[in-house]
Formats: C-alpha cells, structure tokens, sequence
C-alpha cells in the first residue's frame, strides 16, 4: 500500500470540506421544502433560519421575520395564555413538543398547523435553540370536518328513516313535481308496490286511478294551497278506506295515511244496528199505540155520534181532543224515526217531505224552501238521512222555543259541499244559553256524515243553524 | 137513480188490521140504511182473495198492514172494479207512504184521526160518484 504522510494533513483538511459541503447540500434541501416550513428558533424563541415552506405556508419573506419572536404566528388568545413560552418550555424539558393549533399568517387569516418543536442542544446538552417544523392541515381538517358533518347527517337521516318505517301509518314524501322521494314500508304494503319502483316516479301517473278520489282532491288541495289537510276515502288502489293527512313540506309534501276499513266496517255496523233499532220502535209505536190512540178516537167519536147528552158528549169531545194529542205526538216520532227508510229518494224529494211534514205541525209558523239548482237530484243516501235528521231537528227546534213566525230553510252547494241554512225570525238566545240536547244531537249527527254545524243566535234576532256536508263521491255537478 | 134500494145502497170493502177499529167501523157502516159493507179483510192477502170475489164501490184502506201497504192493493181493486172510490186511512200521516197512496190512484186519504161523521161523508160521496 502506498501512502503519502501528507495525506492525513489533506485527509483532514477533505473531511472538513466534506462536512461544509454535506451541511451546505442539507441547508439547501431545508430551505427548497415547499410543504414544509421549517426554520430554527433561538433558546429564546427568536426567529434564527427561515424556508420556502416556511414563506408559502406563513407569508413572511426571510428578511421580514428572521429577528422576530415566533409568537407572531400564534393567535391573540394563544399569547395571553403564554401559550408559545409554554410549548418551549415543554420542548426543553422532554425534548419535543407536538399539537396541532390554529396559526395566524401574515394577512391575519389564520390556518390549521401540525407543529413540531424539538429542542436543539449541544454534546455538554447546553440548550442551543429548537427546530421547528410546520405544516398547513387545514385541507385535512376541513374534509375531516366535513366528514363528521355528513355522518351526523347520515345518523339523522338513519332515526328519521327509523321512525318513518316502525310507525304504524303509511307515509311517502313527495316533491313539488310530484314525484316520491319517499316510500315507507306500511305505503308499499298498502299499495302492494315496492319503493325500488316507485321512487323518483310521479305518484299520480302510478296511481292514475286515484286521480279525481276524494283523496286526490285533498292532496293536492294541500300542494296548491300549502296547507294541511284531511281526508278519508275509499282507497281505489288497495280497494280499502283510508284515512290520513297530507302536510305540505319544504320539497313538495309529506302524507300519512292508514286503513280504516276495520274501524268503517265497525262503525257501519253501529249504524246499521241504530237504524235497525230506530225502525224497530218505529214500527213498535205505529202498529200498537198509534193504532190504538187512532182507534180509541174514533171510538169515542161513535159514541158521541150516539150520546143525546149534550154534557157527556162535551166531556167526550175533551178526551177525542186529548187522545188525537198523544197520536200526534206519537205520530212525530215515529215519522223521526223513519227517516232512514228513505236513504234512497231523491234528495231534493226527501227534503221537500221533511219540510211538508213540518208544515202540518206548525200551525202559525211558515216555512220557506229554497232549493238551488246545483243541489243534486240523485240520492243521497247516508248522508241524505242525516241532512234530513238535522234539517228535523233544527225545525222542531223552531217551532218549540223560537216562537218564530218565519223560518226559511235553504239547500246550496259550495265545491264539493252541500250547505243548509235553517233561519229563524224567533226569540234567539244569547252566548249564557247553555245548547240543549237538540243542538247536541244535531252536532252528532252533522259528525256522523262528516260535517260541521254552526248555530247562530242572539237575543231578540232569531236562530241560524248551518250545516256544511260533503257530498258524497260522483253526486255533484 | 135505478133499481130496488138494493141496488142503491153502497157496497163497501174495509181493509184493516187493528181488530177493534175493523170491529168499530163494521159498527159504524152497518147502521147506515145506504151503506153495506160486503168485505172486510186484516191483511193484504185476505184483501186480495176478496177483491175478485166482490163487486164494491168504495174502498177504505189502512196503510200500515202486517203485509204490506194497503196502497199496493189500489191496483188489484181497479182491475176488478174500474170504478171503485178508494179511500185511504192513514195513521202517520207519513209523507212517504201518502204519496204512495196517491200515485197508485187513491182518490181520498185522510187522518185516522179524523172525526167519523166526517169519515162517513167521505164514503158516501166516493160510493156517488
């Protein structure tokens, strides 16, 4: 092996070199790093070195910063709290300090940094300065914010679907379109069509046969008004009654519904066996009392026909009186009752025979009928008889406690409702005048057919009785 | 007028299902020398046997019959007896059941209530016509 002596001298001398060279090459990729700011901080927290990334991530040029204390970079409530002297000295005295905070640039705005501070000591471990390490994860925490965002969404969205799909009501949303956004489980069973072919569809194009229901009108009554409303209905689509709502909401329209038909059926089987009951006591009254008051009258009458005692005849004629008392009364009642038997006249007839009938009883009284032209002709069945009932009631009314001279009755028709106005010119009654049971049964009645009842009245200027009834389905025009 | 007062006297038929005013109204036309009462019946099928078997002049129904209304004979009687006076009682006054009455041909209806002088009247003046 040969070796020059001068070797080591250049040896040592190229070792330096070496190193200048090694420690320039370092300073240069530190000061090139672009994603990175890095710089150096004396023990003190001054600003020693500065770099590229350390220009693009925190805006300072070199020249702007380097001297200056790197609590510039923390926010006005991050120096209040000391906050910068503290990361030092948790760096000095475990040897690195990590967080992650919000940094303030040199335009004020502020950004998410990851931070790292190691503290840099000499080999007698004399405490020399720190590097720092910075980098802007605002693009981080922006997708992890957002992230969050959209799982809170997704859970809300989750109960939301888990409360729609375990209520025991069908429900399916709509949008201004009328398109389903929406399908519950009860709606597909109802509908027997499952959400994959229903969703993003128009509801009516799918359920053209619902088109023109009672249902249909109320929907949209809803979408185009922008109120709740109600319906109930024969549903043509699943062949049973429901019932439900429909909410108008910020897309387009929430609606509810459920099957009634069990509940219908049930309260269809009441009526029938009122209605059954009421012609059983109809019939009981006419064919045993009445014919008896009816025969007893006559009866009474042969006698006086035969008596030659002008006396006994008198006290005769004041039992033949009281005898055709009681067989009108009982008349009335039975005709009440009977009502039903006629569900299937013709409206206007059966409200023209209410009105006659009422005319024979009520002796002074007049009674107008204003019929009008739209009222339909056909009958009206269930709710035939109820107007009918109501329209009794609220005659009997007058002639027993109005003490009226004059009452009208009027039949119009508004939409799909009929309208009937009983008025008087009797006595009236003020707001302290407790309602009797008339009122109470007309009131029950004007619900059964699903109407609503208003009684006006005050004091010395007669009685209103108004009664707003839907028609039933394919009777107006 | 002709014939014996035989033939003078008006034949009628009652048809009525309450016993006592049947009872009462035989009483009633019995006792009147221009009235005979040839028919009587409880039931609308006892009225029908009866109706081809007479000739009458006046008929007085009831309306509310076991079974049926007296008015669905009204027909019955005009085949038999073109021109018979029909004369219905009815004891509710019901509007339904009088009209009823009137569209199957009835020529009187009155309240059973009515006082029987007038009652006799009626029947008097339908057997003139």
């Amino acid at each position: 092996m040969s070796m020059q002596p001068s070797d080591f001298g250049g040896t040592s001398g190229l070792t330096r070199e070496a190193l200048r060279q090694s420690e320039e090459r370092f300073r240069l990729l530190v000061e090139g790093v672009k994603d990175y700011a890095i710089f150096m901080l004396d023990p003190y927290g001054y600003i020693t070195t500065w770099n590229e990334g350390a220009r693009r991530i925190k805006g300072y040029e070199a020249e702007e910063i380097v001297g200056e204390h790197f609590s510039t970079f923390y926010t006005d409530e991050d120096v209040e709290r000391a906050h910068p002297e503290e990361e030092l000295r948790v760096a000095a005295a475990e040897g690195s300090y990590e967080e992650e905070g919000l940094r303030v640039r040199k335009d004020g705005s502020t950004f998410w940094a990851s931070v790292l501070i190691t503290a840099l000591r000499d080999d007698d471990g004399e405490l020399r300065g720190f590097a720092k390490v910075t980098r802007d994860v605002t693009a981080r925490r922006q997708a992890e914010e957002r992230e969050r965002l959209l799982a809170q969404e997704q859970a809300a969205l989750e109960r939301t679907t888990d409360i729609l799909e375990s209520i025991s009501d069908a429900f399916y949303a709509v949008d201004d379109g009328w398109c389903l956004t929406y399908v519950n489980n009860r709606a597909e069973e109802l509908w027997g069509r499952s959400r994959e072919d229903l969703l993003g569809k128009n509801v009516w194009e799918e359920f053209p046969e619902e088109v023109d229901s009672e249902a249909y009108r109320q929907i949209t009554r809803a979408m185009e008004d922008g109120i709740t409303t109600e319906f109930e209905a024969l549903s043509p689509v699943s062949g049973a009654w429901v019932a439900g709502r429909a909410y108008p909401s910020r897309e387009g329209l929430s609606v509810y519904f459920r099957d009634v038909t069990e509940s219908k059926r049930t309260e269809e089987a009441l009526r029938r066996v009122r209605e059954a009951e009421r012609g059983r006591i109809a019939r009981d009254l006419h064919d045993g009392p009445l014919q008896d008051f009816s025969y007893t009258a006559a009866a009474l009458g042969m006698l006086m026909l035969q008596s030659e005692d002008a006396n006994l005849e008198e006290r005769l004629q004041g039992a033949v009186d009281a005898v055709r008392r009681g067989a009108q009364g009982l008349r009335e009642v039975v005709n009440d009752l009977r009502i039903e038997d006629e569900e299937d006249r013709p409206f206007p007839e059966m409200v023209q025979s209410v009105v006659r009938l009422n005319r024979t009883r009520s002796g002074e009284m007049e009674i107008g009928l204003k019929v009008g032209e739209e009222v339909p002709s056909a009958p009206l069945g269930e709710t035939g008889t109820q107007v009918s009932r109501v329209l009794q009631e609220a005659l009997t009314n007058a002639r027993r406690h109005s003490g009226a001279k004059r009452v009208s009755v009027s039949l119009r028709t508004e939409g799909e409702d009929l309208l009937i106005e009983v008025s008087d010119d009797g006595a009236g009654f003020g707001p302290d005048v407790q309602p009797g049971v008339g009122f109470a049964s007309m009131r029950e009645r004007a619900a059964l057919g699903g109407g609503l009842l208003e009684i006006e009245s005050e004091e010395g200027r007669g009685t209103s009785v108004r009664l707003r009834v839907p028609l039933p389905q394919g009777t107006s025009e | 007028m002709t014939g014996g007062p035989e033939a003078r006297r008006t034949r009628v038929m009652i048809l009525e299902d309450h016993a006592d005013f049947r009872e009462l109204m035989e009483l009633l036309l019995s006792n009147q020398p221009d009235i005979k009462l040839i028919a009587q019946a409880g039931s609308l099928a006892e009225a029908r046997e009866q109706v081809a078997r007479f000739e009458l002049d006046v008929a007085v129904l009831d309306l509310g019959l076991p079974d049926g209304s007296g008015a669905d004979l009204i027909a019955d009687l005009r085949q038999s007896n073109p021109d018979v006076g029909v004369l219905v009682l009815s004891a509710t006054l019901d509007p339904a059941g009088i009209e009823k009455a009137r569209s199957a041909g009835a020529d009187e209806i009155l309240d059973k209530l009515t006082p029987v002088d007038e009652v006799l009247a009626t029947v008097r003046r339908l057997g003139n016509n």
